[in-house]
């Protein structure tokens, strides 16, 4: 009685699903036509909802419909799924389709696979992934053939027993030195290839350095006498993004940190107004004052201000409440407190003159590009500027991280030219680029630079329009061209806007 | 040996204090409910990283199209409906995180250790269940703090599941690295708390607590997956606490152990010099890797235990099981390099790992083959927990075998970070070890709830996650193999990526049917515990102890005296008997092991073996002086 009350239940249940859901996409519909404004996204956006609920619902009506096949079952005993039989012929259907999908997609999407020889160590790669698919493909066929097979062949039969089988030594001791074997041979072929790709060049490969940022890409080259200058972090600045050694620049840079510690007078409609540096801000009378005219701001606060305005604002004073601003200052002045003291100590090795400074960075060539010769072996030597990045450059088979503060390279030989690449594909648009392929922030996606392979001659042609970062006479025209952008002071903006208050 | 130290305890089992609501199911000592607590936290903690995934994928299928699913679950962070980069970002930190800690470690090993370890050992339960209740709840209290993660301004951490610093140093580099960051290594320090808090139970449990005749080779291969589960995280996930107490101080206190040479704009250089971010990822995949196998080892238990019963047969090589066990336990400490081919690192480094990686290989390899060999000629029982052992055989399978073109130093080259090691990890240890999770909940849940799970459901959920999992996972092969990189936001920025625009869509829609799929799981098991069918009390017919229990789950598991051991755990279908299974705990005139040969042969075997439990008992007193446990 019980039984029949719940097949019920579940019948009326599944009759309210089927309700429901008519009344779900009915109201859907009516939505989406209430919206004429938003017209395509609406409605492309409730089509997704449609989609998503109707799957569940879906979903859910399955459940309902075996739970009802369980009901029944249970009230009248007999079994309308016979699982067994059912799921071995599953198996098999699945060994089948399964092993069909793996070899359509192996033949189909393989071709997408980077065989491209563009490098010289490209080769010895392929080989070693061939070696390695030909063992694991024959192991993953054998293994997976065999699994839903056994499946298939030994699913339970009325009376019958399994075979009492529990080990069997030799054979355990076969089916361990069969893969010992297979993998001492590919480790052995491994070390070979990697030792290949590592080892130490006897000639001396080119150097070209490469700077990785958040977010973008460049490269520099030594220039005609074949020195980097030996750049430092302490040196960035808005006109020195790489941080080279450049006397000029570095003495511009104290005198901006010293301003920005001290204070400084600008001129303003042809009167002096003083900017307060972080040396006063810091002193609570004035960081009170400050305080209070933001207070005063908030109750004042009137049509004017637009909601986001608000909300800024509404921010800073709960920095101030927090602590927050407070401990910024004092992080902002130990750090550039401490800059000045490095870029002091750098300055006054006694060596400095001759190892840093002595202005071999002067005819660097700074470049938005990759440039490289095709059969010159090159080695990259990379430096970071702010996260981990990774140099991945995917048709030369070229990774590396980028890490700051410690110099990782790269060695390898391009043996084929853009232009060579490009008739191959029949794309006379066609790139190689370098990608970013350490996670580093928001737009780690679209962090990439284009990789240029070609002739020694058109080398030389483009190295001559390249003009060197720095001019190395006259200290005062000092200016660097097609980097990057960004490197904005915010701390200077806030000195100003405190000052206009 | 242990029996006698409880055997007061058992004598008044059955007239113990009244138990309160919240003594019994809220602050409960009692393993069995610890087991439910850890399981039902985990399943929430999975579907709320699986969903997470289902949002990133739409993303990846359709970059730039309105979604209100986003907008309505993420408001500002998806504005118009569309995901940020930043976002997206810590959608796939906090997935990654919440898979790979909170579902594959506390909710599988958590469940089945605590679940397993006393009912097939034979004990009325943990070594220790006070410090078993605080496992669990300093595991729920630290899901709580990841989860409260989403509800900060910045957002939650977004530096990718590892935070390698910098970028998770530096909340100027990415706003995930503000109080969301901090958040995140909360979560794992209290999480690490836990984990270590439940892996010393379990292994004194198992040294200390077996029942009479339950000796190291009698023991399930279950147990012998817990016990070298809970050494792993016990000797690595203090390291991790390390790493990430280093880097808390580096956040906040202005240490420099990770950081060197940065400059931000707007913020100029730091004075932080002298660090290295290597070290952070030395000390992290020194835990990172043993992690994978903290992951993988007890799903591989349960999927021996459930093939050997569902197939009725003993589980092949049952010693040579337990040597790969090891094996690959030590092993695992010794290739975490494997990750950190391309950091710059030393290449004869990079040689070694390369070396030990692969000769890993061999002990899983046994292990597959040692499944297999069980499956021939057995007389395979298809209940939905054995559908799920094999599907796990075959990720194990599929997904292992990749990861020897990644062990090769050379190859990785060219493979790191791409979607190729995304195809790998989810096969091998992400799906493989859900599989095993869903195989022990199946096959355990009458155990667990004293109830049956509808077996129809558990099919159909079965085939539609199989398939769909090898439908997501399989073609990213081919896109990590073209070049393309994981932890991309989009790839219609890059024209070489636009091939894959058509596969993208199709693993995303294969993920969501996937995902819709557990909604029939959920149903079943929810809905089950209050109104399923009542199981039998040996519903698989199996031979282990935790079947002989009471299924209503009782305070000290046996109401009288704890069964005694007469013999292995896996003597199904013996010759010598008419039935197909031949429980532990019956005596027989045998010494535990069926000879075929003469009876004289077995007397003499029968000697052998009790010197040698001898000898393990002089060896686990020596043990238990050297843990002080003597006293207890």
């Amino acid at each position: 009685m019980k039984k029949t009350f719940k097949l019920l239940a579940g019948i009326l249940g599944l009759i309210s699903l089927f309700g429901l859901l008519h009344q779900t996409d009915f109201s859907l519909v009516q939505l989406a036509a209430s919206e004429p404004s938003a017209a395509e996204t609406a409605t492309q956006s409730s089509i997704n909802w449609l989609l998503i609920i109707v799957s569940i619902l879906i979903g859910g009506i399955i459940v309902l419909i075996f739970d009802i096949t369980n009901l029944t079952t249970r009230v009248t005993g007999k079994n309308i799924l016979d699982w067994n039989k059912l799921n071995a012929w599953l198996c098999l259907v699945f060994l089948i389709l399964g092993m069909g999908a793996a070899f359509w997609e192996f033949f189909y999407h393989g071709k997408y696979v980077i065989t491209e020889k563009a490098t010289a160590h490209a080769e010895n790669m392929n080989m070693m992934f061939n070696a390695t698919l030909f063992f694991t493909g024959i192991v993953f066929v054998i293994v997976q053939v065999l699994l839903f097979y056994f499946l298939f062949k030994y699913r339970t039969k009325e009376g019958r027993k399994a075979t009492y089988y529990s080990h069997n030594n030799k054979l355990e001791i076969v089916w361990t030195a069969i893969p010992f074997v297979t993998m001492a041979v590919l480790v052995l072929m491994g070390m070979k290839t990697w030792s290949n790709i590592t080892k130490k060049s006897s000639d001396n490969p080119k150097e070209i350095e490469i700077y990785a940022y958040q977010f973008g890409w460049n490269a520099r080259y030594s220039g005609a006498d074949n020195i980097f200058g030996e750049a430092s972090f302490n040196y960035i600045s808005g006109t020195n993004p790489l941080g080279l050694p450049v006397d000029a620049e570095i003495d511009a840079l104290i005198v901006s940190l010293t301003k920005e510690l001290n204070g400084d007078t600008i001129e303003v409609n042809g009167e002096p107004r003083i900017i307060p540096g972080l040396y006063t801000q810091v002193k609570d009378s004035i960081f009170n004052l400050y305080h209070q005219s933001l207070l005063e701001e908030a109750s004042g606060i009137g049509l004017t201000y637009t909601e986001d305005k608000r909300n800024a604002l509404q921010k800073k004073i709960e920095s101030i409440e927090s602590g927050a601003a407070m401990a910024d200052l004092e992080a902002a002045i130990y750090r550039k407190e401490k800059q000045i003291q490095r870029i002091a100590q750098i300055r006054s090795a006694p060596s400095a003159k001759e190892t840093i400074f002595n202005g071999s960075t002067y005819d660097d060539v700074i470049s938005n590009e990759i440039h490289l010769v095709k059969g010159e072996e090159v080695i990259f030597l990379f430096r970071a500027r702010d996260v981990i990045h990774s140099a991945w450059m995917p048709h030369f088979k070229v990774q590396m991280n980028v890490v700051p503060g410690m110099q990782t390279r790269f060695r390898f030989t391009p043996i084929k030219t853009t232009a060579e690449a490009r008739v191959e594909r029949g794309n006379e648009e066609y790139d190689y680029y370098m990608f970013c392929n350490k996670v580093c922030g928001s737009a780690h996606y679209n962090m990439k630079i284009k990789v240029v392979v070609e002739t020694q001659a058109e080398f030389d042609e483009w190295m001559k329009t390249q003009k060197p970062a720095f001019a190395k006479v006259n200290e005062n025209e000092v200016q660097l061209e097609e980097v990057a952008p960004e490197a904005s002071d915010s701390a200077k903006i806030e000195n100003k806007e405190l000052a206009l208050k | 040996m242990s029996t006698a130290a409880h055997a007061d305890h058992g004598s008044h089992g059955d007239h113990h204090h009244k138990e309160t609501f919240i003594s019994k199911y809220v602050f409960s000592m009692d393993h069995k409910m610890i087991a439910r607590q850890f399981l039902i936290t985990g399943i929430i903690m999975g579907c709320i990283g699986v969903f997470l995934s289902v949002l990133f994928r739409l993303q990846l299928a359709w970059p730039e199209t309105q979604f209100g699913i986003l907008k309505m679950f993420l408001g500002s962070f998806a504005a118009d409906g569309v995901l940020s980069p930043e976002y997206y970002m810590a959608l796939v930190t906090i997935h990654g995180t919440i898979m790979v800690f909170y579902v594959l470690t506390a909710g599988l090993s958590g469940t089945f250790s605590n679940l397993l370890i006393p009912l097939q050992c034979g004990s009325r339960d943990m070594a220790s269940p006070f410090m078993n209740m605080l496992s669990y709840w300093f595991f729920f209290l630290s899901s709580v703090v990841l989860l409260s993660s989403f509800f900060v301004s910045t957002g939650p951490a977004s530096a990718g599941w590892t935070v390698y610093p910098p970028l998770s140093a530096l909340p100027k580099a990415v706003p995930g690295s503000g109080l969301g960051m901090t958040l995140w290594l909360t979560a794992i320090a209290l999480f690490i708390v836990s984990a270590l808090l439940g892996g010393i139970n379990y292994i004194s449990t198992v040294l200390n607590m077996r029942t009479k005749g339950m000796s190291m080779n009698r023991l399930p291969l279950t147990i012998w997956a817990f016990l070298l589960t809970a050494i792993l995280g016990l000797l690595s996930f203090p390291v991790l606490l390390g790493a990430a107490l280093l880097l808390i101080f580096d956040r906040s206190f202005g240490t420099s152990f990770y950081l060197s040479d940065i400059w931000l704009p707007g913020e100029g250089a730091y004075a932080n010099v002298g660090g290295s971010p290597i070290l952070y990822q030395h000390l992290f995949w020194f835990l990172g890797h043993p992690e994978v196998y903290i992951i993988i080892m007890p799903a591989l238990g349960i999927t021996s235990e459930v093939i050997a019963t569902n197939a009725r047969k003993p589980i092949f090589g049952y010693t040579a099981m337990i040597i790969s066990l090891i094996g690959i336990a030590v092993l695992s400490f010794l290739v975490w390099g494997h990750h950190m081919f391309i950091t710059g690192m030393n290449p004869f480094l990079g040689t070694m790992f390369m070396f030990i990686t692969l000769i890993i290989a061999v002990p899983s390899a046994v292990k597959t083959f040692n499944y297999l060999a069980t499956l021939w000629r057995g007389n395979l029982k298809f209940t939905p927990g054995m559908m799920f052992a094999i599907g796990l055989v075959s990720f194990f399978v599929s997904g292992g075998l990749t990861g020897l073109f990644l062990a090769n130093a050379a190859l990785d080259i060219a493979m790191h970070d791409t979607y190729f090691v995304v195809a790998h990890f989810h096969l091998v240890m992400g799906s493989s070890a859900i599989f095993g999770m869903f195989a022990g909940i199946y096959h355990w849940y009458p155990r667990m709830f004293g109830r049956r799970l509808n077996e129809s459901l558990g099919h159909l959920h079965f085939w539609l996650t199989f398939v769909s999992a090898y439908l997501v996972f399989f073609p990213m092969h081919f896109m990590g193999l073209a070049g393309v990189p994981r932890r991309y936001y989009m790839f219609t920025v890059i024209p070489e990526f636009e091939i894959w625009a058509d596969v993208n869509v199709m693993i995303t829609i294969a993920a969501i049917v996937g995902s819709v799929a557990q909604i029939i799981f959920l149903w079943n098991f929810f809905s089950n515990i209050f109104r399923g069918e009542k199981s039998e009390q040996n519903p698989w017919k199996s031979n282990t102890l935790e079947w002989t229990a009471p299924l209503e789950g009782i305070h000290g598991n046996w109401p009288g005296a704890i069964p005694t051991v007469y013999r292995g755990a896996y003597e199904y279908s013996r010759p010598d008997r008419e039935e197909d299974y031949y429980p532990q705990h019956i005596p027989g005139d045998d010494d535990g092991v069926y000879h075929p040969e003469s009876e004289q042969k077995a007397t003499i075997r029968k000697e052998t073996v009790e010197v040698s439990k001898d000898k393990e008992i002089v060896y686990f007193t020596a043990l238990r002086s050297i843990f002080g446990l003597n006293k207890g």
